[in-house]
């Protein structure tokens, strides 16, 4: 396998990990660890390329390993990330005669991320409902995936008179649209 | 909840997320490259100049290997071929051309030991063709009416050979 097009799936796979994770902006990288998407897909083949990660055709193929290995390799990036966050928190209350001052450095909203937000499944059906705004085809691919719990392009295909093919041509579509709405939108409301 | 169950908690609800996108935007492994690099166009990353990086950062690895007096790994070594910018896009591309330029090195070492070949073929001889030529040289004449003579002093002499064992 051409190494060079394993290291772009790769980073293209991170970002949509990103987005997954409500990640926003195209330069993000995972706070308290500093990690952006590309340190994360060259940290993968990093460790194939040393042998520290081995491949058996028995446990599939070689980019699905790698990806999965991305993956876990961002939650736990995620998990040290919300373990500062709570770590950072001050374990004294403010008391009552300061409440005139102003908030002290680690009483500041945290510029990191909301890590229990980034989990939260609605969360992450309300973004990607927004990102399908105008996109009629796309939505009704996710209708037949979410609604009918259809899962096999050919079951989807059925369920919507279309081809296979033109299923997974929607699914490009929407992979494309919402990697691009997570770098656009800050917030969804 | 115990901090023992945190993590767990965590890793649980990551996963179900994972596996909720999974099933909404596919397999991993349903980004082709093709699909790759038009995502990362999306993204303002130039493809060719990420795997640039990618080589730079493989290349200094390969260094520290070096460095501490270590074999490089021969799939690092595949990783600096597959990145190196210029490189062609597709690895079957670059294989077809490495046996092109296998197959030239080949033949152009072959047609440097004719010569050595040449001298180790005892008594060759070289036929010399007329037929793609319009008019004889100089020289062709020259061989020609050697051989002319040659053959006619073989039949003068076949001739008194023939006379003399007659006479005897």
């Amino acid at each position: 396998m051409d190494l060079g097009e394993v290291a772009l799936r790769l980073t293209a796979f991170a970002r949509r990990t990103f987005a997954d994770f409500g990640l926003r902006g195209p330069d993000t990288a995972v706070a308290g660890v500093g990690l952006s998407i590309e340190d994360f897909a060259w940290k993968v083949l990093e460790e194939y390329v040393e042998g520290k990660l081995e491949h058996e055709a028995s446990r599939g193929d070689l980019f699905s390993l790698l990806a999965t290995a991305l993956r876990n390799d961002i939650i736990d990036s995620l998990r040290k990330a919300a373990h500062l966050h709570e770590e950072n928190r001050s374990p004294l209350p403010r008391g009552l005669d300061s409440a005139a001052d102003p908030p002290s450095l680690d009483e500041m909203p945290s510029a990191a991320i909301d890590i229990p937000a980034l989990l939260d499944e609605e969360d992450y059906r309300k973004r990607l409902w927004a990102s399908l705004a105008g996109e009629p085809e796309l939505a009704k691919v996710v209708r037949a995936i979410l609604d009918l719990n259809l899962y096999r392009p050919r079951e989807i295909a059925a369920a919507l008179g279309i081809s296979v093919t033109e299923v997974q041509n929607r699914k490009k579509r929407l992979r494309r649209r919402f990697m691009e709405f997570n770098l656009l939108q800050r917030k969804v409301p | 909840m115990t901090e023992r169950e945190k993590p767990d908690l965590f890793a649980t609800k990551a996963t179900r997320l994972a596996l909720l996108s999974d099933r909404i935007l596919g397999d991993p492994k349903e980004i082709d490259a093709a699909e790759a690099e038009e995502l990362l166009h999306a993204a303002n990353t130039d493809p060719q100049e990420l795997k640039a990086r990618f080589h730079r950062r493989f290349d200094n690895l390969a260094k520290e290997y070096a460095a501490k007096g270590q074999r490089v790994p021969p799939l690092l070594k595949q990783a600096l071929a597959d990145l190196r910018p210029g490189a062609s896009h597709s690895r079957a591309e670059r294989e077809l051309l490495r046996e092109a330029q296998t197959a030239v090195r080949h033949v152009l070492k072959q047609a440097k030991q004719l010569p050595q070949l040449l001298a180790k073929i005892p008594n060759l001889t070289l036929a010399a063709a007329y037929r793609s030529k319009k008019e004889l040289s100089e020289r062709d004449r020259r061989l020609l009416d050697e051989v002319a003579r040659q053959l006619e002093n073989r039949a003068k002499n076949g001739k008194r050979n023939r006379r003399l064992r007659a006479g005897a």
